[in-house]
């Protein structure tokens, strides 16, 4: 049995981290053109427009399995210069494997309609008994807003091909990102995302929905299209505090919850 | 019609749709006296857009004109051109009283004869040998079709039909036809909403439990995804298996409606061991042409009788239905793995509930049955809108394997209610009304094993479909499906699934050239692919559509030229037939189609029609296969029909 999670993790460690927040991750794993604290773990530029300081963690787990799971923290805090950001994230199995990611985020608006942001990021692999590996990245984002509602955005992950060394046998995901979302009232927003991993022949499509039945309470649900996954979510907004749930359903391996707590101060 | 038709699938039987449409169009709806019942008849509207009407009359008092339906919210323009020529708003209540008197003293008849045929020669007429199988009749086509109605009181229904092969007034068809279908409705007794002897239809709920007749499944109509089964109706179709034989009755008292109903049929079935009295298929066909289609015929016989109740309030329906099925012989399916946990036996117990409810504007609605000692099935839905423009449909069904009727027609993948769960969402985008947006992604899964599909299977479904209609002459509409499934791959020592896709472009325009000229065009592509097959097809039609406004003549012609890689990529087109017919064939190989469809007024109350309609393949020397076999590149077919009305 454990042979064959290893050799899940192997296939899955080229998505594992690329899971945004269970608020962006319900809506089909989109969140280019989003914007908030969850950009965090998406596009850099969406945090441009925070306006307060905002801290939140996370709990993804892989396929209903307590074995696999990614646990992470997200601070973001707004200035004259600039919003700046810090995300951790772990994933892997706990004692025995950790692909640990940590990020120093800034983000900044041109305009009211330009927004770009960077992340320099750590990568710390770590095998029980067979030793660690280090590298560093640099993701680069942009995002510009047509009309208030209207978003587009463009997004790099690890750009300059940063790897562990051979010896590990695990990547750190190239990919580059386009994606838009529109606002259609208050409560209701769409987006959708085009995603090409850098050693992927797929364009893989994703498309998401956000539907507020208050303010307070929002339904959300989205598909990934190349190996369809459907996505659903709901998200709880009392005052600062947000909690946010969702869960991937891979046609084979069945569901992936996740959730995702945070507070604005 | 064809809007609806394209939707429903190939093995539909149109009939009763054509039926159904014909009598509103002669006998429009009263908006101001109408039902939420009524207006889902016509099946084009979706239970949201029927409540929608009778709550705009609720609120703003009786309709003046039939184009106030244009202030009904949630009623696109699409919807409203092909509701219009079904209703009505009388100009005053005395009037409809007078007007219904003397309609009760007048009963009104019809009667219409249709004869058809295939013009070439098919083999299966050509086979002398009698120990080969072979079509013992001729290839005339017989229809026979007479109503009687009193007011809304009563009508009476008779059907008559020979199938091309089957014999008249000889061997298995000594009375005559090998089809015959009567009923009586008597409607509006007292408590008595309905009662019907003879022939009738039950549709109950989402259809997971009980349902025959007209059904919808997947396609451009998203709301439609939400049933509302219009209980007992009299039935008037040719098909011979989906429907009821016997007494059945609705009594109705405030919002509470009882419906008992008892039919007896017998089954052309496959007699497996005598001895035993073991069946091991059923015919849904209705084909008695062939030595051993007469032998099988009428050979089970089939009891079923139970009860509906149901409670109605306007926004509110809950309701429930148990049956019992026994049959005269057991049922034993061929030993194969996937009817391993078919239904098999003599008899078979169901019960079922369901609900709907719609508050403001969101309509939820859901099924569960069960069949005694064996499987569930259920089904929800929600359908909603997030803001004026858009909406969202949402369906969740879970049939177990176990599961199993010979009466149920629900949402599905699969074409019966067994051995599939999946998850639909939908969307609709309706920025004004003449601009329609919609999409949906069905994905299921089939838990057990399927003909030709040797393991659990999944699949998905993805549907969009856009169209404009820039002013009352116009309309466009631009779509594309994809499909992928899995099933056997090339046959090995053993089957292993391999995915296969369908996809389905098109794109269609309708123009009113003049008053009385309509045109219609279409291309279709359409790509299959299954390992290493890769066959891509494409068809384009014309059609001429005339109906001069004081002519006795009207008539329709389409010329259309398809190419197809083979039989795996045919692509379906809805044809216009003559009146109460339709035809649904596809187009396969390379070729091209022509039909001819003319209808002449003779006096009044006598009708004529004329069809003809063919086939013709540039790249085959035989049409068709077995013994529908033609030796040559062409297949025509001629049609006539007759109506008197009196």
């Amino acid at each position: 049995m454990f042979r064959y999670l290893i050799l899940l993790f192997l296939y899955l460690n080229s998505h594992a981290q690329t899971n945004p927040v269970a608020s962006f991750s319900a809506m089909g794993n989109t969140g280019t053109a989003l914007q908030g604290i969850g950009s965090l773990t998406s596009n850099p530029a969406g945090l441009s427009s925070l306006k307060t300081a905002q801290v939140g963690s996370y709990y993804q787990s892989s396929f209903l399995n307590n074995d696999i799971r990614t646990i992470g923290a997200v601070l973001a805090l707004p200035t004259a210069l600039g919003v700046f950001g810090v995300q951790f994230s772990n994933y892997g199995v706990s004692r025995l494997y950790a692909d640990i990611k940590a990020s120093l985020v800034f983000s900044r608006s041109f305009g009211s309609k330009l927004a770009v942001g960077t992340a320099f990021n750590y990568h710390q692999l770590q095998i029980n008994r067979y030793g660690t590996s280090k590298a560093y990245s640099v993701d680069l984002g942009v995002q510009y807003m047509f009309t208030p509602q209207w978003i587009i955005g463009a997004h790099v992950a690890n750009f300059g091909n940063a790897s562990y060394d051979e010896t590990a046998q695990a990547i750190i995901p190239v990919y580059c990102r386009l994606g838009t979302s529109y606002r259609v009232h208050d409560r209701l927003l769409f987006s959708a995302d085009a995603e090409q991993l850098f050693y992927g022949q797929h364009v893989d499509f994703r498309t998401g929905i956000e539907y507020g039945i208050s303010r307070q309470f929002y339904f959300r649900g989205g598909l990934a299209f190349h190996e369809i996954k459907q996505f659903f979510g709901f998200g709880l907004q009392i005052k600062g505090l947000s909690c946010d749930f969702a869960t991937m359903v891979h046609p084979r391996l069945g569901l992936s919850p996740q959730l995702f707590v945070a507070y604005a101060f | 019609m064809e809007s609806l038709s394209e939707d429903l699938g190939e093995d539909f039987d149109y009939a009763e749709l054509a039926e159904r449409l014909q009598h509103y169009q002669a006998h429009p709806i009263d908006l101001n006296k109408t039902n939420t019942d009524e207006l889902l008849a016509l099946r084009f509207l979706s239970p949201f857009q029927a409540e929608q009407i009778i709550s705009h009359r609720e609120i703003s008092g009786n309709f003046v004109s039939i184009y106030e339906l244009q202030a009904v919210e949630g009623l696109d323009l699409n919807s409203i051109r092909f509701l219009t020529p079904f209703v009505q708003v009388s100009s005053s209540n005395q009037l409809e009283v007078k007007n219904l008197k003397q309609l009760v003293k007048k009963g009104k008849q019809e009667l219409m004869f249709r004869y058809g045929r295939v013009l070439e020669q098919q083999r299966g007429y050509a086979i002398a040998d009698s120990g080969r199988s072979r079509y013992l009749g001729s290839p005339d086509r017989l229809f026979l079709r007479y109503r009687y109605r009193y007011g809304q009181k009563l009508k009476l229904a008779i059907n008559m039909k020979k199938d091309a092969g089957e014999q008249f007034f000889s061997g298995a068809q000594t009375y005559g036809f090998d089809f015959y279908s009567a009923s009586m409705e008597i409607t509006d007794q007292h408590h008595w909403k309905r009662i019907i002897i003879g022939d009738y239809s039950l549709q109950f709920g989402q259809g997971l439990g009980l349902w025959t007749g007209l059904s919808f499944g997947k396609g451009a109509f998203i709301q439609n995804i939400a049933r509302q089964g219009v209980g007992l109706r009299q039935y008037t179709s040719a098909n011979e298996f989906s429907f009821f034989r016997g007494v059945a009755a609705s009594y109705e008292r405030k919002a509470f409606s009882f419906t008992p109903f008892v039919s007896y049929k017998r089954l052309t079935a496959t007699l497996q061991d005598d001895t035993l009295n073991q069946y091991s298929a059923i015919s849904q066909s209705g084909l008695h042409r062939t030595p051993s289609e007469v032998l099988h015929k009428d050979k089970l016989g089939e009891l079923l009788y139970g009860v509906n109740l149901a409670y109605r309030k306007p926004r509110f329906h809950i309701g429930l239905t148990a049956y019992q099925y026994r049959l005269s012989g057991e049922f034993v399916p061929r030993s194969l793995l996937y009817n391993q946990f078919s239904f098999q036996g003599q008899s078979l117990d169901n019960i079922s509930a369901y609900y709907h409810y719609s508050l403001k504007n969101v309509y939820a609605f859901g099924e569960i049955a069960h069949n005694i000692d064996r499987g569930f099935a259920f089904l929800n839905g929600l359908v909603f809108p997030v803001s004026s423009q858009w909406s969202v449909a949402l369906l969740y069904r879970n049939y177990q394997k176990t599961y199993d009727t010979f009466y149920s027609q629900a949402f599905a993948e699969g074409s019966t209610v067994t051995n599939e769960n999946g998850f639909y969402s939908g969307l609709i985008f309706q920025p004004n009304r003449r601009l329609q947006w919609v999409a949906y992604v069905d994905y299921f899964r089939f838990p057990w094993l399927k003909y030709r599909v040797d393991a659990p299977s999944s699949g998905y479904d993805l549907f969009t479909q856009l169209s404009f209609v820039p002013n009352k002459r116009l309309n466009f509409t631009a779509r594309y499906r994809y499909r992928k499934k899995e099933e056997n791959g090339t046959v090995d020592v053993v089957n292993l699934l391999v995915p296969f896709t369908r996809q389905q472009a098109r794109l269609s325009m309708q123009y009113a050239l003049t008053d009385w000229l309509n045109l219609r065009s279409r291309f279709e592509y359409g790509r299959y692919r299954k390992e290493e097959q890769n066959e891509s097809a494409y068809l384009f039609y014309q059609d001429f559509i005339g109906k001069p406004t004081k002519s006795k003549w009207s008539g329709n012609l389409r010329l259309a030229f398809f190419r197809t890689g083979g039989y795996n990529s045919r692509i379906y087109a809805f044809e216009q037939d003559v009146l109460y017919a339709y035809s649904f064939p596809f187009y396969s190989e390379n070729g091209w189609r022509y039909y001819l469809n003319l209808r002449y007024t003779l006096a009044k109350g006598i009708d004529l029609w004329g069809r003809y309609a063919a086939f013709f393949y540039t790249n085959q020397d035989q049409v068709g296969s077995a013994l529908d076999l033609i030796e040559g590149h062409q297949k025509s077919e001629v049609k006539l029909q007759v109506r008197f009305q009196f």
